[in-house]
């Protein structure tokens, strides 16, 4: 379902559906720690390892040869505070939808919170 | 699962929870539900809130339907008196070719060579298949005989010489479905592996599998 979700983004919007999301998700949300490139990951220094169930050493589980089909859903390379502000905008447009004046404030709230 | 991302909107609450190893849902489950309580108790200004004990709201997914394969009525002759090692194919999946024990050729040795770093107890009675091949989620898959013309599936990758420092062989292998071979004439036509997908299905092995391979002369 998402393999072909993708599909259809990539073919409407002529370009890979990883360069989609970096265009139109990542880059609006300031998400500059998240790609779908094992390599631009990489060349940030902060990319972690992986590991197994029981603790050992593994590469990482998706290779670029199948980036582009798996990207629909999997694949991004993200952070905690990328994810934090992904999901911020992404309930705060269900909830509350956008006013002029009140983005600013909504995000100081939610990094207030404890 | 290893990744969690959830939220309450009507609590203003937004859960992410990362970790770098497989299959750690549970504790990242019980991590996100202890942060939300302690979110909640601060908010209604009660210390003593206790973890909501149900995680249902933080479950994801179904649970997963066996699929449900009726084997061929005719021609089910006994697996152990044929060879069933051999070349496969699926248009989706491609080449399967299955390695027993007994298999000579230089790849199937290279096959049972990796599956011997990380079983020693792999003797030459034994009645399993070895594949060795390249997937987006696997590079080994073995066939566990289970009943007359079932295999249980185990897949994953096999590291014979480790990965990184450490060089101990070790391999992900899981249990990952259900392989049913179907005989004709005292002769292997293919197998079916169900229990991927999900979906009950009945019929046929070669129409109610989720992947029908068919047997290469």
């Amino acid at each position: 379902m998402y393999i072909v979700g993708s599909y259809v983004v990539s073919t409407l919007s002529d370009m890979r559906f990883a360069d989609f999301v970096s265009n139109r998700v990542f880059k609006s949300l300031s998400m500059n720690s998240s790609t779908y490139s094992i390599d631009a990951a990489v060349n940030t220094g902060r990319f972690t390892s992986t590991w197994t169930s029981f603790g050992r050493l593994i590469p990482h589980w998706l290779q670029d040869e199948f980036a582009d089909l798996m990207a629909g859903p999997a694949g991004v390379i993200s952070s905690v505070e990328d994810l934090v502000r992904h999901l911020f905008w992404s309930t705060w447009y269900l909830t509350y939808r956008p006013r002029a004046g009140t983005m600013g404030q909504n995000i100081s709230e939610w990094r207030c919170r404890p | 699962m290893s990744a969690l991302v959830a939220a309450d909107p009507g609590e203003g609450i937004g859960i992410v929870a990362l970790a770098n190893a497989d299959a750690k849902q549970s504790p990242i489950t019980n991590i996100a539900l202890l942060a939300v309580a302690k979110a909640l108790a601060s908010q209604t200004g009660n210390s003593t809130s206790s973890p909501p004990t149900n995680s249902s709201t933080l479950s994801r997914g179904n649970p997963r339907r066996r699929s449900r394969v009726t084997p061929r009525a005719e021609g089910t002759a006994s697996l152990h008196s044929l060879d069933i090692a051999g070349t496969y194919f699926n248009a989706g999946y491609g080449t399967a070719v299955l390695c027993s024990v007994h298999s000579s050729s230089p790849s199937c040795q290279n096959v049972l060579d990796d599956f011997r770093s990380v079983d020693k107890s792999l003797s030459s009675n034994s009645t399993d298949l070895f594949i060795s091949w390249i997937s987006m989620f696997s590079s080994h898959v073995r066939f566990t005989h289970s009943t007359d013309t079932q295999y249980i599936i185990s897949a994953g990758t096999i590291y014979p010489e480790g990965y990184g420092k450490n060089s101990t062989p070790f391999s992900t292998l899981e249990l990952a479905g259900l392989a049913t071979f179907v005989v004709e004439k005292e002769s292997v036509v293919g197998f079916g592996v169900s229990g991927i997908s999900g979906v009950e299905r009945l019929g046929p092995v070669e129409e109610a599998s989720d992947i029908w391979f068919v047997r290469q002369r």
